[in-house]
């Protein structure tokens, strides 16, 4: 099957991650599964960005849209937003703006994901619950995690055609 | 960065005055509802000759992604509800008319079913075909994978000249 990014294929194995867990899964479903999502797309933008040639970080599929590295540095940044306030020091990113170099990129993403690690690693139901402020209201730490892993589900979406057009298959097709 | 913090703001300060369903249910109806607009506006936006464009051969034509987008929301929404509804959109459906009715229709499906449900279903487990999973993280599961897909659109577009509805706003 010719597909490009998440086929039924990896989300079966983006479930088969969630499977994984079933001692977990038992005390805290939510959460655990909302762990699983994020694992799933954590490994496939990081194997994406390690994937892609540095000579290629410039690239950018048409002239109005972000270069493949300004995509990696985009969701670094994004991920810093939606994380860091649930550690109780919010940080805001400066990765797609500053960063042009893949070893620069591929770091900021890194410390993107410790970032999101130490709060969703940690997570229970209950605590996934709690509301949380953040710019006009209150949600609750889940729905906004969950937010966060569509954000970078969907910037996947680009990296995937990018990878595609320069004949490199991306990882939720070959891990 | 900027489109998310709207969508944020727009996430707390409107939708969770009216959460007679339950925090968790309101915000992921919330993201449900914005990928269904994006993901429609831009199937009807898509000019009728780009629906056979793909960017390059290994991967699916705009039209089939649309049908893919389409046969998901049966695949995750159905097992909510409790009920068996195959969907073989994005293989037997052709032509942009035809493929923006059934996509209409299959989110109409799951409209019913993210508005009849509540946070007291959330943590309700169900089979799937990779073991037990809540209700609430299929529906969220669901939404996320439409955006991913609507990544790949917004590239198709951008490709085409287009500017994809997500975008809309800025220009």
């Amino acid at each position: 099957m010719n597909c490009i990014s998440m086929t039924m294929r990896a989300a079966t194995m983006t479930f088969a991650v969630l499977a994984g867990t079933a001692g977990l899964q038992a005390q805290n479903p939510l959460s655990t599964e909302l762990k699983g999502a994020y694992n799933a797309i954590k490994t496939n933008v990081t194997k994406a960005a390690e994937r892609m040639p540095e000579d290629q970080y410039g690239f950018k599929a048409a002239p109005d849209i972000r270069t493949f590295g300004g995509l990696i540095g985009h969701i670094a940044d994004a991920q810093l937003f939606y994380c860091s306030p649930l550690t109780g020091t919010a940080k805001r990113g400066d990765a797609e703006r500053t960063k042009t170099a893949k070893a620069d990129i591929q770091a900021a993403l890194k410390a993107s994901f410790e970032v999101c690690d130490s709060v969703i690693n940690s997570l229970t139901d209950a605590d996934a619950m709690a509301m949380i402020a953040g710019r006009g209201g209150q949600r609750s730490k889940l729905s906004t995690l969950w937010g966060m892993v569509a954000h970078s589900n969907e910037e996947y979406g680009y990296l995937s055609v990018y990878m595609r057009l320069k004949g490199i298959v991306p990882p939720s097709t070959q891990p | 960065m900027k489109r998310s913090i709207i969508l944020l703001a727009a996430l707390a300060g409107g939708l969770n005055a009216q959460n007679s369903q339950g925090p968790l249910t309101t915000d992921t109806k919330f993201w449900y509802t914005t990928i269904k607009g994006f993901v429609i506006r831009a199937a009807e936006k898509m000019p009728e000759e780009n629906y056979s464009f793909r960017p390059t051969d290994s991967v699916r034509t705009f039209g089939e992604i649309v049908g893919h987008v389409a046969d998901d929301q049966y695949f995750f929404c159905s097992a909510v509800k409790g009920e068996e509804k195959p969907s073989e959109i994005e293989k037997t459906v052709k032509g942009k008319a035809a493929l923006v009715a059934k996509l209409k229709e299959a989110f109409a499906y799951c409209d019913a079913v993210y508005d009849g449900f509540s946070d007291a279903h959330a943590a309700e487990k169900i089979k799937t075909f990779a073991g037990e999973r809540t209700k609430l993280s299929m529906l969220n599961f669901n939404y996320a994978h439409s955006y991913e897909h609507y990544g790949n659109i917004v590239t198709y577009m951008r490709i085409k000249g287009l500017v994809p509805p997500s975008s809309e706003a800025a220009h």
